[in-house]
């Protein structure tokens, strides 16, 4: 029995409970000792600000051209600065500190951001807005020895994780581009901190509260940047949840300080990230007042509440025989689309395709009845589409009819289903294949009354349609047609589909006799449209957008090959733009740090291993386990850190878009840490050895650094050392690039 | 001494609510331990010892330990066996997946090679019952088709009917070893019986009652393993037997459907649960000795790997032996295995490729198909006409053997009749190392690869059918490199040349020319725009031993050269390698059923839908002459079930967290715990192993296959009930919930009984068994 089995006294930290011993929550004076900071860790703060200015900030204007992802968040940057609705994947915190910066240093909003390259003209405050990337980064250099020094690591040891963080290649490289991931791992490293803050003070007191608040207020911020914050939450929550039952296993904490606990981190860790989250928001749509690139990806409730929607708020109600309308697939929230380009295989004919962008010609259909029509006759008068009437639809520009060929679609080539295509002219007389029954199925929320059930009402009636010729119900989906298809969405007709992806509704209704005369014929009404249904729209718009994401592209990366850097990203490169006459060769190539990849990657194996051992031996129901103070130490924020790491980096195998090096950077900085904690452990177990394996690291990491400076910040280089470089098959910097 | 023991675990379950009584019996195991340990003939010592501390318990009478152990369980498989019986004839056409299983079965009546996504074992057993039934196996077993007289369909439903049948009994004695009450054992036995689907699911010639039949014996095998190590017994002759049961019913599962590998992890898991806590008693305390520690990882690894496994070869091994003659499933099988067919369709002409021969070339990877390729284009890429490996035989499985673009320029030909300034070369045969092209015969083109990335594989390049006998492309060369001739039996062909292609027994590698890559099947499907069929890339394969990349001939004419005297012997097929590659085709054909998502199907149903009874399935025709039969589970077994596994959740937070908090104590030799462990956390588990793999699955789903997942979610019923009402009400309140809980499972079965028994007369008579909205009754 483990009662007489135990050792006569209780190893240090347990407590004699009612069955059993129990762990202690208590803080022990040593830990908390060693980790606070002294004259001599404040003069380290120094040393290590002032590397960091020069290591991030050297040549920071250089290249004066457009890098990388700057394309992308400099014109967001624009649109904000227009003021025209967008809709991105990524929250928009950082894109909105872009533009405000880009604001106060009197940007005129002109300068394009088309293509990587760019020469920036001198209006574009390019370099105020890379600074504050580079000062995120220098942020996080600080807060990485700030960290260490919580987690018990003695300060040469914490000077050397966040020396390797101030050196690992890809960071620098990231902090030097207008980009979001130096920010987005700035503030976790603040939740990080805070986190740890709090586990270093007697909780519940004041002092305690506010470093769970600086936690929760780094979560609010990382999780505004960009979506993968949602993962640093997840590690606090998994920690978080792990703590509360070390407080309930601790019979000296009272039920009434139970409650206290739980409250205390629903306050800081929940209620103060939504706050922020949700603001960061309410700032973009305030932001964004017009309509824009994003607006063909809302619905027309959403779009009616931006300033320059009249047109929308102004629309019939009512579609008639000769309207031109827009089609909306209701799901997918893209236009039918057709344009002059056909179809390579199949019936050969045009294409029809669902495209997300509006206004455009090419979404615009003219409802018409199955006979042939003299011109402008159905335009003449009034008459209502109802439910169960047969149409047809001529495609405007293209002149041609919708049409569905008994022939298998281009992608999805199924017995069941028929390619949709635009075929026929104006002089088309009556044919069942180009015949489709309008069946309305529901009505959307703003929809007042049960009309748009019996006839088809802009905006309100959601329908489908039915060929008549082969009875197949026209739908599309995720599907993406290839490069001769731009990309677009598949449509086709499917005989007894799924129900969601038939849906469609008309989304502008134009008729020459409706459109002027607000007195007969009602227009379009739509209620205010609330701040949460705009986030919760928005964020069904990210993941569609997100989803989308699945080419190919030539520098995206399979995540199990990033902790091996087998593959880099061309970030710049002057040979893709004319070059100046009087400009050197110069390339900007995203890579990891060698050294400090591999060594992480060895140490987070041995750690998984380790722990799993640990985890056996502490499970043994017949012993009190039992470490001294330094292994328990490691244990703890190994485990910690490991699991920060594999949350960050795990998810990335689930996802289906296209990933790059760079999304590995926040699981990279976790494994940093794992370097110095196990630095650390072994200084204070073997303090030679550990000193020599501190050594080889910090030289073999700066080793890597020097090698590809020219690289990280765009520098000259001779094409002969460039080769040299090239250790895996996967980098394929351009050596051709430097001029000798 | 065996009957004293069992009064003693029955009685002690009878009243647990003397804690007292119970505390001292948690001593009492832990003492059991320790002493069983240190002599095992003081067995009967303890049982004494044992009995003497239980004064307070009244005895039972001897008739009433009669009724619990015989007629009890008698009584409930005789209202089983009624209700599964009872008009198991009225429909005298095949139902539902008869059409597959039934079919299957006369397969094996004749012989005839068959493939199929599911192990053997539970078709051997349909095919046994059709022999039983003096069936010859001449039947099609078409969807909807009347049996013919000849086909005694109805005793082949009985046979099926059998193990649905016998899991009343198995889950009554599984109630009782798991230590609950008579309430709670007849609450678990009537779920079983009138649980809906398996009902209407045993009553046709289906795998799914086989499955729950085994599934039901695992997890009795397990309890009864559980109550022997407790006791620990388990190295004893019972305990042995015991545990040779258990690998026996996995084993079994196992050999039905893939889905027994999930009952398969919950008893490994559980015996690793056993294990770990042996090896901290060998390490920490003095209860385990080396030996003994050992002797319990052997017995484990021969009774519940090695037994079952053998088993599981053992049916792959019938099944190979019953089905010698060529049948459908001869396309996506290695050459040699349809070589030793009888009656195969193999054309075999002359014993050595030529330039000219007409050829199909079959995979030797993991899915072992022919090369392929049809008038469709890819839909990227190269935009060229599609290659595939393909599973069955026709036309546009034939390429021809054609000289290199060198040979093509000079005018020389030997796939084509000759024109007056070319030569036709019809008598060179082809060697290692020839560069060969190979025209499709159907389309003419050639084959041939480019240096872009495969559709699917993405890393290798793509593979092609491209341009025709007028054009000369670089690209279109493949050159042969021989890497393994297989040896014929026969005496007659003991001399074959190892330079030359020989059909069947020649194994080969296609090198690009240009792009030093080989010509390989990548395991992986094409999309819909490809049929579903495999990919076929080139592929730099850096392992000269990549089965992917080999490739023998199969069917072989040339009618320039000779054929020869002899019938060719083909070498015998090898298990193993048969073996494999019959499983992992079924493992490739299992994750092929991707349902299309814009495709309406009204049987499939989606993994959310069976907790709550969603959706059923009509399993015939619904026509007004046709008795009809709709699949769907007894409301309130189901949605009760469902309760209890949510309350079961909380049940644990509660527990963990009064734990956790030391207000209540958990040992792991205590009695408690142990009887938590089998009887709430192990269901808990299999409820979860079964039903989990299904939500991340991409594979079509049906409402049956919530069928085992939900035997275990009853197990959580009775847990809760137990719990919940049976220890903590008085006997009249006990009493009428249990009353309660036992009319409303018979009643809802009764209400809903022409569902499971087959309607008769047209469907809208019945519209009143529509609870659901859902429903397509």
């Amino acid at each position: 029995m483990p009662f007489q089995e135990k050792p006569p006294r209780l190893p240090p930290g347990y407590k004699v409970g009612k069955f059993r011993v129990f762990h202690s929550t208590v803080l022990s004076p040593p830990k908390v000792n060693g980790t606070l900071l002294s004259k001599f860790d404040h003069f380290l703060i120094v040393f290590l600000l002032s590397l960091a200015f020069i290591i991030r900030l050297y040549n920071l204007p250089y290249p004066p051209r457009v890098v990388f992802d700057e394309v992308h968040f400099g014109s967001f940057a624009r649109d904000y600065f227009r003021g025209e609705f967008f809709v991105d994947v990524h929250p928009p915190l950082v894109k909105l500190v872009f533009y405000w910066i880009a604001l106060t240093l009197k940007w005129d909003g002109k300068f394009p951001f088309e293509q990587i390259g760019d020469l920036y003209d001198t209006e574009v405050p390019y370099v105020a807005m890379r600074l504050f990337s580079a000062l995120c980064g220098i942020g996080t250099v600080v807060l990485t020895f700030l960290i260490l020094r919580l987690s018990n690591c003695r300060s040469l040891v914490a000077l050397i994780g966040a020396l390797l963080v101030l050196i690992e290649n890809s960071l620098v490289i990231q902090s030097r581009a207008i980009l979001l991931d130096c920010p987005l791992i700035f503030f976790m490293t603040i939740a990080i901190y805070g986190y740890k803050k709090q586990r270093m003070i007697e909780p519940l007191s004041t002092k305690w509260f506010k470093a769970l608040l600086l936690c929760g207020i780094g979560l609010g911020l990382t999780v505004s940047s960009k979506l993968t914050g949602l993962f640093t939450i997840a590690w606090v929550g998994v920690l978080t949840i792990i703590e509360l039952w070390n407080y309930i296993g601790d019979l000296h904490v009272t039920v009434q300080q139970l409650y206290l606990h739980f409250a205390a981190r629903v306050v800081a860790l929940i209620i103060v990230p939504l706050t922020i989250y949700l603001s960061v928001f309410q700032i973009h749509f305030i932001s964004l007042p017009y309509n824009g690139s994003g607006s063909g990806a809302m619905s027309p409730n959403f779009k009616s509440s931006l300033i320059d929607s009249d047109e929308l708020r102004n629309m019939p109600v009512e579609v008639s025989y000769g309207s031109t309308v827009t089609i909306k697939h209701n799901n997918l929230e893209s236009y039918l689309h057709s344009h002059d380009h056909n179809y390579p295989g199949g019936s050969k004919e045009q294409q029809v395709s669902l495209y997300g962008f509006s206004p455009d010609e090419n979404n615009e259909w003219i409802i018409e009845t199955k006979n042939k029509n003299r011109e402008g006759q159905l335009q003449s008068r009034f008459r209502p589409v109802k439910d169960g009437d047969i149409i047809r639809l001529y495609h405007n520009t293209t002149g041609k009819y919708l049409h569905v060929n008994d022939i298998r679609p281009p992608i999805s080539e199924h017995d069941y289903s028929n390619e949709v295509s635009c075929h026929g002219d104006r002089e088309l007389l009556g044919d069942i294949n180009y015949e489709f029954k309008v069946r309305i199925m529901n009505k959307k929320s703003h929809a007042t009354n049960n009309l748009p059930m019996i006839k088809l009402r802009a905006t309100e009636s959601i329908f489908q349609l039915i060929h008549q010729g082969t009875k197949c119900v026209m739908l599309s989906h995720a599907e993406k047609l290839p490069n001769w298809g731009f990309g677009q969405n598949e449509v086709l007709c499917v005989n007894e589909p799924t129900i969601p992806n038939t849906f469609w509704y008309i989304e502008t209704n134009s008729h020459p006799l409706l459109n002027n005369d607000t007195e007969n014929y009602a227009r379009v009404k739509f209620p205010p449209y609330t701040f949460l249904e705009k986030i919760w729209e928005y964020h069904k718009a990210m993941v569609r957008i997100n989803k989308s994401f699945t080419d190919d592209h030539v520098y995206s990366s399979k995540a199990e090959t990033w902790p091996f850097v087998l593959r880099g990203i061309n970030y710049f490169s002057n040979e893709i733009s004319d070059k100046l006459t009087d400009e050197e060769g110069s390339h900007i190539y995203l890579l990891g740090n060698l050294a400090i990849y591999y060594v992480a990657f060895f140490l987070l194996m041995w750690g998984i291993a380790k722990l799993f051992f640990v985890l056996i031996k502490n499970m043994n129901p017949f012993i009190i386990p039992y470490e001294p103070l330094a292994t328990s130490i490691y244990i703890q924020n190994s485990f910690e850190i490991i699991l920060g790491w594999a949350l960050h980096y795990f998810p990335s195998f689930y996802m289906k878009r296209q990933l790059f090096l760079h999304h590995y950077l926040p699981a990279l900085f976790f494994s940093i840490l794992l370097i110095a904690q196990f630095i650390e452990y072994q200084v204070s177990r073997r303090r030679l050895f550990g000193y020599f394996i501190m050594a080889s690291v910090v030289l073999s990491a700066v080793y890597c650094y020097i090698t590809f400076i020219p690289i990280i910040y765009g520098t000259d280089w001779t094409r002969a050392a460039c080769n040299n470089a090239k250790w895996f098959r996967g980098w394929d910097f351009d050596c051709m690039t430097y001029t000798h | 001494m065996n009957s004293e023991k069992a009064l003693f675990t029955s009685s002690v379950h009878l009243q647990e609510d003397d804690t007292n009584s119970t505390n001292k019996l948690a001593h009492r195991h832990t003492g059991d331990n320790v002493l069983q340990f240190r002599d095992d003939e003081n067995l009967e010592e303890i049982i004494l010892k044992t009995k003497s501390l239980n004064i307070n318990s009244q005895e039972l009478s001897e008739w009433s330990q009669v009724f619990i152990d015989y007629i009890n369980p008698l009584i409930l498989t005789a209202i089983s066996a009624f209700v599964r019986l009872y008009r198991i004839d009225s429909s005298n056409k095949v139902v539902w997946d008869e059409a597959h299983f039934g079919k299957f079965g006369s397969h094996y009546l004749k012989h005839e090679f068959y493939f199929d996504v599911h192990p053997p074992l539970g078709k051997l057993l349909v095919g046994l019952s059709g022999f039983l039934a003096g069936y010859k196996g001449d039947f099609k077993f078409e969807s909807g088709m009347t049996y013919p007289d000849d086909c005694n369909y109805v005793l082949m439903r009985c046979f099926n009917s059998l193990f649905g049948i016998l899991c009343t009994p198995l889950a009554y004695k599984t109630g009782v070893l798991l230590g609950y009450s008579q309430l709670t054992v007849w609450f678990l036995s009537l779920s079983v019986i009138f649980e809906m689907i398996s009902l209407t699911l045993s009553k046709f010639i289906l795998l799914d009652s086989m499955l729950l039949f085994f599934t039901v014996l695992a997890y009795y095998c397990l309890a009864k393993v559980h109550t022997l190590r407790v006791t620990n017994e388990i190295l004893t002759r019972k305990g042995t037997k015991a545990l040779i049961f258990m690998g026996f019913s996995i084993g079994c599962v196992c050999s039905v459907k893939w889905v027994g590998l999930f009952v398969t992890v919950l008893i490994g898991i559980y015996i690793l649960y056993d294990l770990l806590i042996k090896s901290y008693q060998l390490v920490s305390t003095s209860q385990l000795n080396y030996k003994i520690y050992v002797l319990h990882w052997i017995s484990r690894i021969l009774t519940l790997i090695v037994y079952p496994v053998i088993i599981y070869l053992l049916c792959f091994k019938i099944h190979f032996i019953v089905l010698n003659h060529s049948g459908p499933g001869d396309g996506s099988i290695s050459t040699l295995l349809q070589a030793s067919l009888e009656g195969n369709t193999i054309k075999q002409g002359p014993r050595s490729v030529a330039f000219g021969s007409m050829i199909t070339l079959r995979s030797q990877g993991l899915s072992p198909n022919l090369i392929h390729s049809h008038d469709h284009l890819y839909p990227e890429g190269s935009q060229l006409q599609q290659v595939t490996t393909y599973g069955f035989k026709d036309a546009n499985n034939n390429f021809l053997v054609e000289f290199d673009v060198d040979s093509g320029s000079r005018g020389e030909y030997a796939v084509l009749e000759p024109l007056a300034n070319e030569t036709g070369n019809f008598h060179t045969l082809v060697r290692n190392g020839d560069t060969i092209r190979l025209v499709h015969e159907v389309t003419g083109c050639f084959l041939h690869a480019e240096p872009i990335p495969a559709p699917v594989s993405r890393h290798h390049f793509e593979v092609s059918c491209f341009a025709d006998l007028d054009t000369n492309d670089l690209r279109d060369e493949w050159i042969i490199e021989i890497s393994e001739q297989e040896k014929s039996p026969s005496h007659h062909f003991q001399n074959e040349d190892p330079e030359e292609i020989h059909p069947i027994s020649t194994n080969f590698r296609l090198r690009h020319k240009i792009l030093g890559c080989y010509l390989s099947s990548t395991g992986y499907s094409y999309p819909s725009w490809g049929f579903q069929q495999g990919e076929v890339a080139c592929k730099h394969a850096f392992l000269k031993k990549d089965k992917n990349t080999w490739w023998n001939v199969e069917d072989h004419i040339n009618s320039k050269l000779e054929t020869p005297p002899h019938q060719y012997v083909a070498p015998e097929p090898k298990f193993w390698k048969e073996f494999i590659l019959l499983n992992y085709g079924m493992l490739a054909s299992n994750n092929a059923l991707v349902p299309d998502p814009d495709k309406f199907d009204k049987l499939s149903s989606e993994w959310w839908e069976w907790p709550f009874l969603m959706t059923g399935i009509r399993l015939c025709a619904w026509g007004a002459t046709d008795v009809k039969y709709f699949l769907i589970g007894n409301p309130v077994v189901t949605w009760s079930s469902t309760l209890a596994l949510l309350l079961f959740m909380f049940y644990c937070l509660n527990r963990a967290i009064k734990f956790q908090r030391q207000l209540i104590h958990y040992d792991v030799f205590d009695k408690d715990w142990n009887a938590f462990l089998i009887q709430g956390i192990m269901p808990f588990l299999g409820w979860f192993l079964h039903y989990f793999p299904f939500i991340i699955m991409g594979r079509v789903k049906y409402l049956h296959h919530y069928v085992p997942a939900l035997y275990f979610a009853i197990l959580i019923s009775g847990f809760m009930l137990e719990t919940l009402i049976y220890k903590k009400a008085n006997r009249i309140m006990s009493w009428l919930i249990y009353g309660a809980m036992y009319t409303s499972v018979v009643g809802s079965f009764w209400y809903l009984k022409d569902l499971a028994l087959g309607m008769d007369g047209p469907a809208s008579t019945f519209k009143h068994l529509k609870i659901l909205s859902s429903w397509m009754v």
